[in-house]
């Protein structure tokens, strides 16, 4: 039975018989396809924030970064940090001191990008919608496919000369890393309950904007764009969609949650999977803004580097799903 | 009373300075409120034992961390209720 059921009735009631939009239109289709996807993403995404509330909470960065220097990992440590990357919210505010913080804290420079890559493109909010509009054997695929990137991302960059391609000011700034010195974890008591449900509040409405914006576009392709018309201008999902898919998305800045429902059209039109995929985790994992700020962390060439890899890895992955989904 | 508002520039640090400044100001009592961001920021976050940017410190203890809450909760974060 599909939970979400009675979503569907709500928007069905609403749109013929409170607003009378008769059904079978386009306008019906896109009307409906946007309040049924709001409503279901906004009741997942409260549900995922304050499982996350509840996982900031007892497993901050400040914690991970210990545990990564409890002891030698011989190479673990890059599907740890990969791990870690996708189970923790990260925005690209923090980019800087995560970087300052793991280099003082002793943790290789592959390692970090493990967790760089990881996190924004494993994003534990996206996994949550797309388990919920694709289903768990995609999801599981996708989650994999993140981490893989992070994990061969990292160490191919883990060859990077870190005194020739970081700042100097970071590395400056490094030595003043005070280990031990994390706030403690507050213990729990009821009043955490609370808190954690203001902090799921506080981050469902600031992604909002995403998601109405991402769920209105992807109403506008569901209703409006024809059956056929990605099929015709795509040549049935030639091998050069996926690239393209890339050099597209690449240019876009969304939080994954604003990308979900757009693919999801995409998909319902007859594109691709990988291409599809390909689309969003570009637009998710390739951002201008978050280059910059990692501009003042390192080289140029780096960072390209660090870009290069990304790219290729996301149009492997759409290659890949494209060919077993 | 001593609050510190230490980020590292960002939007969101320079948002948290902003409420932060009008729940004292509903609070009404004497506070220091100091701005730490850029290169300080980030060496106060260090010496912090932080790697999340904004964070809120009272009296130089760390209350608030990684995003900024609503006015409310820095009034209670601030006033030690929580």
């Amino acid at each position: 039975m599909d939970i979400f059921a009675p979503l569907q009735w709500l928007a069905d009631w609403l749109i013929y018989s409170a607003f009378s939009i008769q059904s079978g239109t386009q306008l019906a289709d896109s009307v409906n396809f946007f309040i049924y996807d709001s409503l279901k993403i906004l009741l997942l995404l409260i549900f995922i924030n304050y499982i996350m509330a509840i996982a900031r909470h007892y497993l901050p960065v400040e914690k991970i970064r210990a545990f990564l220097t409890s002891r030698k990992w011989y190479g673990a440590d890059y599907l740890l940090a990969a791990t870690f990357g996708a189970i923790t919210p990260f925005c690209s505010c923090s980019s800087i001191p995560f970087f300052v913080g793991f280099l003082g804290a002793g943790i290789p420079i592959g390692v970090t990008f493990s967790f760089l890559i990881t996190s924004p493109l494993v994003n534990e909010a996206a996994v949550i919608l797309l388990a919920g509009l694709f289903g768990w054997k995609l999801t599981l695929t996708y989650v994999v496919s993140g981490m893989a990137i992070g994990v061969i991302g990292g160490t191919v960059l883990s060859r990077v000369n870190v005194q020739k391609h970081i700042n100097k000011d970071i590395l400056d700034l490094s030595k003043n890393v005070n280990l031990g010195n994390e706030p403690a974890i507050q213990k729990f008591n009821r009043g955490l309950w609370l808190t954690w449900w203001r902090e799921a509040y506080e981050f469902t409405k600031k992604l909002m904007p995403y998601i109405l914006i991402g769920v209105g576009l992807g109403a506008v392709i569901h209703g409006f764009v024809p059956q056929n018309f990605f099929e015709a201008t795509l040549g049935s999902n030639a091998w050069w969609t996926v690239p393209v898919a890339v050099i597209v998305a690449a240019p876009l800045y969304s939080n994954a949650v604003g990308v979900v429902p757009i693919v999801q059209a995409f998909v319902a039109k007859g594109v691709a999977i990988g291409t599809s995929f390909a689309f969003m985790m570009a637009t998710v994992g390739l951002s201008l803004p978050e280059a910059l700020i990692l501009k003042k962390v390192m080289s140029l060439k780096l960072l390209v580097a660090y870009f290069g890899v990304v790219t290729l890895g996301i149009i492997v992955i759409g290659y890949l799903l494209n060919i077993f989904f | 009373m001593k609050i510190e508002v230490i980020g590292t520039g960002c939007p969101t640090c320079k948002q948290l300075y902003a409420l932060t400044l009008r729940a004292a100001e509903r609070i009404g009592k004497e506070a220091k409120i100091e701005y730490i961001a850029e290169q300080a920021g980030m060496k106060r976050l260090m010496e912090l034992g932080l790697m999340r940017s904004p964070a809120l410190a009272v009296d130089g203890k760390v209350v608030l961390v990684g995003y900024e809450p609503s006015i409310d909760k820095i009034k209670d974060l601030i006033l030690g209720k929580e």
